[in-house]
């Protein structure tokens, strides 16, 4: 049974302005939607998700590590491991019977990531999608150091200078990748199958292999990938009793958000206020109580 | 004779006023309470700090600078256990050489036995007669013992109140009565008081609410400052905390290695240092009761915490209880904190509906 119908997948670039971005995005559901459904619920993931979801007054405001297990889960229900690695983070999600039972998130450090790869296929002139295709034509990946981002570039200036292929130093960062996955994130984590694999990095046929090679099982990556968080939130939207009142009109309100540092203690917190044409709606970021802003 | 000194003790949790009962009575110096940890104090630690030190270090060194900026003159510090029985002579070093003219008193110089603690006080106040010494170690063992009664109390409950705030207040009061005590009389009547209180805030616990248990290094999961009050959002969501390991612990149990031992079990073959032992312990012993997940704290760079990470993985693979892992550090942003503990929570709140049915 297919829970979800997705009308809209497109991707938005923020361009620094979150709310502005959503208006954009409403204005092409209303288009997609043209009377023939109705909103009942609103849903927010990401980093943004507070923000979004005082918006447009969502009842559901998850995170996104929830969000996506629940995403793949209806995609691929009788997944087992979830691997995200996105552009700067990266997560494992153990799941057990249909149930999340662990999950891991890279803390510190952001090598192993999407930007990594990206940083390392600008140094090798190479644009991603041209890096993804010769990564999978070697058979031969030459050995990378990828502890760390600024010492993995060094190694890899070395290797091309000693006379290693191009395509075999391509492929060598992938694997590097996969290996600074398993030993950070995956770290005691037992990977059992099926493996689902997404994020932004998922789309790189020469990780996919690699991973492949080193779990020694087939990894599963939805061309749906890059939504999972999406549908996931949608799911929880569905599941919600009482519905609200939505109005494609909020693309006509302005929305101002203003970052103000609380002055009552050396903390400095910074208070996030929301105003709706002009009237604070809500505010957060306040340690204490003595930087609570007045909301009416 | 001489001026009296003006004593400081950074801040952890509340448990300076114990300390300044003890610095009062028995060492015989003024005391100050240091300016509440900040931003600021951070900021101020980690610029006269090695980088790559754990982050206790920092916390305090700012405490004590803010400390000397109001007055003290006299730095305490409970030099013991890992890396920290070092931290008086770096942290006086540090000091010196921005200037600052003052004495630390590490409480443990002469070791942590009754000897040797008498010895150090004897060293600063010569005129110390045993029986008023043995007198205010009973009254500062019994506060801290009533202290850390009430605080778990608090954290199993306060996310049921039904009215946020009235077992925070009620806490406070007690904590402002004790502070003038001499006597253990007058502590235990304020604490059968403002304990009885406690209990009658009216709370909404459910009969088998999600159980979370948190270990890690002993500052990092005190402070609130230093883990972002963690516990202050995990109760916020509803979730009952256990936390063993507190103060009183770290005078009975922490002391007997082999006890800790025994009690990791087949996780640990030897003590792996500071309080990590402990840790991997009070871990298994959770995992042993059902707890729905545990939290495991540590400040960056805590190496005997990270040498507990490795058993507590095996923990979790053993007793199938999810753990979570979080590093403390300078820049730690509590957003990142908030999204990890939400996941969290709601892979508890899964595993538990599923349980259910």
């Amino acid at each position: 049974m297919k829970i979800i119908k997705l009308l809209l997948v497109n991707i938005y670039g923020l361009a620094g302005n979150p709310a502005q971005a959503v208006k954009i995005l409403l204005k092409d559901i209303e288009k997609t939607i043209d009377n023939q459904y109705k909103i009942v619920n609103v849903g927010t993931t990401g980093s943004a998700r507070k923000l979004i979801g005082t918006m447009l007054n969502a009842k559901v405001v998850k995170n996104e590590i929830t969000a996506h297990a629940i995403g793949t889960l209806s995609i691929v229900p009788d997944a087992r491991t979830i691997i995200e690695i996105g552009g700067q983070d990266s997560k494992i999600i153990i799941i057990e019977d249909g149930i999340v039972t662990d999950y891991a998130m890279n803390t510190l450090c952001a090598a192993g990531t999407g930007s990594f790869l990206s940083s390392q296929a600008k140094r090798l002139e190479l644009d991603i999608e041209e890096f993804s295709e010769m990564a999978c034509s070697s058979d031969n990946p030459t050995k990378i150091a990828a502890r760390c981002t600024v010492f993995a570039e060094s190694d890899l200036v070395h290797k091309a200078q000693i006379g290693h292929k191009k395509e075999d130093i391509v492929a060598g960062l992938c694997r590097a990748v996969v290996h600074n996955y398993l030993n950070n994130v995956g770290k005691g984590k037992s990977i059992k199958n099926p493996v689902v694999f997404q994020g932004g990095v998922s789309k790189n046929k020469g990780v996919v292999r690699e991973f492949e090679r080193e779990l020694n099982t087939k990894v599963y990556v939805d061309e749906n990938g890059h939504i999972m968080g999406a549908i996931g939130v949608a799911i929880l939207a569905k599941q919600q009793k009482d519905e609200i009142d939505f109005s494609f009109d909020i693309t006509d309100i302005e929305f101002e958000t203003k970052g103000i540092e609380c002055d009552k203690c050396a903390n400095n917190c910074e208070i996030i206020c929301v105003y709706k044409d002009k009237i604070l709606v809500d505010a957060w970021g306040n340690k204490c109580d003595r930087g609570r802003a007045k909301v009416k | 004779m001489s001026k009296q000194k003006t004593a400081c003790f950074p801040q952890i949790a509340n448990y300076s006023i114990p300390v300044d009962m003890y610095v009062k009575n028995v060492l015989d110096m003024k005391t100050i309470t240091c300016p509440m940890t900040t931003k600021k104090t951070l900021e101020l630690g980690s610029k006269h700090s090695p980088d790559y030190v754990c982050t206790p270090f920092k916390y305090s060194l700012g405490n004590y600078i803010e400390a000397i900026e109001i007055g003290a003159d006299t730095l305490i510090i409970p030099a013991i256990g890992c890396r920290l029985g070092y931290y008086d002579e770096v942290q006086k070093t540090i000091l010196e050489d921005l200037g600052y003219k003052i004495n630390m008193v590490n409480l443990f110089e002469h070791g942590n036995n009754i000897m040797g603690i008498y010895k150090l006080c004897k060293t600063y106040n010569p005129k110390l007669k045993i029986k008023k010494f043995i007198k205010t170690l009973y009254l500062v063992s019994k506060t801290v013992i009533y202290m850390d009664i009430m605080e778990d109390y608090i954290r199993k409950n306060i996310g049921f109140e039904k009215e946020d705030g009235k077992m925070e207040k009620i806490y406070q009061l007690f904590l402002q009565g004790i502070k003038k005590s001499t006597r253990v009389k007058h502590v235990k009547k304020l604490y059968e008081k403002y304990f009885a209180m406690l209990k009658e805030v009216e709370i909404d616990k459910p009969e088998n609410p999600i159980r979370v248990g948190i270990v890690g290094d002993l500052y990092t999961i005190l402070e609130p400052f230093g883990n972002c009050n963690i516990e202050k959002h995990l109760a916020k969501k509803g979730i009952e905390i256990n936390r063993p390991m507190t103060l009183t612990h770290m005078f009975g149990e922490l002391q007997n290695e082999k006890l800790l031992l025994k009690q990791s079990g087949k996780y640990l073959k030897y003590a792996i240092g500071g309080n990590a032992t402990d840790s991997v312990a009070k871990a298994k012993m959770m995992a042993e009761n059902n707890i729905d997940g545990i939290i495991h704290i540590k400040a960056a760079s805590c190496t005997p915490e990270i040498t507990a990470m490795s058993a507590l993985q095996n923990i979790s693979n053993d007793y199938k209880v999810p753990i979570l892992y979080f590093t403390f550090d300078t820049e730690t942003s509590e957003t990142g904190v908030l999204t990890r503990i939400e996941a969290f929570h709601d892979m508890l709140i899964m595993k538990d509906l599923k349980e259910v049915r």
